[in-house]
């Protein structure tokens, strides 16, 4: 499965990726570190499943989805339990 | 009042200005009567030591019983009118027997002859007696009660800054805590020692934040210590993205200040100036002496088109606000300044050398 990490914090990202490797079926394609990336980044990479951080400078995990489209599936991480309703 | 009023000094006061009031009773029996001095001493003074004790007592109570701040003055004035009257009468029953059980005891010193008038006269010195003993307890009410006021009000005052000091440590710490947290627990796989580096960064900051007291100042190289200790565990997180510039002159630095002052304002910068930046930002404080005033300054840049600008006129800075002017008064202020780049706050407060 190929797999994209969206956070912009670089720690939340290498945690990902340990947890992640642990899976021989996962391949990471990318990491971003913060939306605008990320919108460029699925649609070049064309991953099938993107773990996306909600809180980001400039573009959330909100408005990243709606421009790149619900193609790929997404599992929002978030620290905010505000943002987590939101996502439903 | 009660216990200090009847202990010691006030006690020795109020007897000595009866023993006064004594000794013109005295004379006024011996003119009015031609009784003789040592006669009219020995019949005035014990007469009016006992009248002390039972004005003193009797009128403590009723002044407790009656406090002017919520009975009527009306029935205050009707009560204290009838208790100086029996008092006075009794008083005067007492003289008359007195007298005679020193004539009776004493036939050869002549002793006093109350006459009608002169017992008048006393019973009207009694009511008046009465009257004066009654007004100086609810005078030393009233000063006690404004001393106790004046205590509570500094008490709570000190209260008020520390429940705020306290607050203002509860407020830091859910989210930076939580973050602190992650952090670590990424590090301990990735860079055992980073991860140690920060455990103990983080335990220091702490440990500082635990010993500040609100009514406390702290030096100022303190307080910037405190805030570098911040920035290094916030540095963890955001990487390369947040970078901190300090400039602070040692007469400055030597300044004292109410504590947790600077650090809510560089929490600010970072969470609303470099955490909203993708590529991040310079967090910059800045601190000088200007005659007998302290001037900070703490910088961030910010988003040029970015809302989020001025989300730093929250709950931080309204408390630093408060704090500052609860402490300053109008010596100190707190203005916020923003260029589009740049998100500025500028503290002036008085140059504190703890002299």
């Amino acid at each position: 499965m190929r797999v994209l990490i969206v956070d912009d914090e670089h720690l939340a990202r290498a945690v990902l990726r340990e947890y992640l490797t642990t899976h021989a079926d996962v391949e990471i394609v990318g990491e971003c570190a913060n939306g605008f990336e990320a919108v460029k980044a699925i649609s070049e990479l064309d991953p099938e499943l993107v773990f996306l951080d909600i809180q980001m400078p400039k573009l959330d995990g909100f408005e990243v989805v709606e421009l790149a489209g619900s193609k790929p599936h997404y599992i929002f991480a978030t620290a905010y339990d505000q943002f987590a309703l939101r996502a439903f | 009042m009660g216990r200090m009023f009847w202990a010691g000094r006030s006690a020795a006061l109020y007897l000595a200005a009866w023993l006064m009031l004594g000794l013109m009773l005295a004379g006024l029996l011996d003119a009015a009567t031609g009784a003789g001095i040592p006669a009219s001493l020995l019949f005035a003074l014990p007469l009016m030591l006992v009248y002390a004790s039972v004005c003193g007592f009797s009128s403590y109570y009723l002044c407790r019983a009656y406090p002017l701040a919520s009975k009527s003055l009306r029935s205050v004035l009707v009560v204290f009118f009838v208790t100086a009257a029996s008092a006075a009468l009794l008083w005067c029953a007492a003289a008359v027997a007195w007298a005679a059980l020193w004539r009776w005891l004493a036939p050869s010193m002549g002793g006093v002859l109350l006459s009608p008038p002169v017992a008048a006269v006393m019973f009207g010195v009694g009511v008046l007696l009465y009257g004066m003993t009654a007004c100086a307890h609810y005078l030393a009410l009233e000063f006690e009660r404004a001393r106790r006021l004046e205590t509570r009000e500094l008490e709570l005052k000190l209260l008020a800054q520390d429940a705020e000091l306290r607050m203002l440590r509860t407020q830091i710490d859910p989210h930076f805590l939580f973050n602190s947290l992650n952090s670590i627990s990424a590090l301990t796989s990735i860079d055992a020692d980073a991860a140690r580096d920060m455990t103990l960064q983080l335990a220091g900051f702490f440990r500082h934040t635990l010993g500040l007291e609100a009514h406390r100042k702290v030096l100022l190289s303190d307080e910037v210590e405190l805030t570098q200790r911040f920035l290094a565990i916030e540095q963890v997180r955001f990487g390369p993205r947040l970078a901190f510039a300090c400039e602070m002159a040692d007469d400055a630095a030597r300044c004292l200040l109410p504590p947790m002052i600077l650090q809510p304002l560089v929490e600010n910068a970072v969470k609303h100036g470099i955490g909203q930046l993708p590529q991040g930002g310079v967090v910059r404080v800045h601190a000088m002496r200007a005659g007998s005033q302290l001037k900070l300054r703490v910088e961030n840049d910010v988003d040029p088109d970015g809302g989020a600008v001025d989300k730093g006129g929250g709950v931080g800075l309204a408390n630093v606000r408060q704090r500052l002017h609860a402490a300053y008064g109008i010596d100190a202020s707190v203005h916020t300044t923003s260029d589009g780049a740049r998100f500025r706050v500028d503290l002036i407060l008085p140059a504190d050398m703890g002299d």
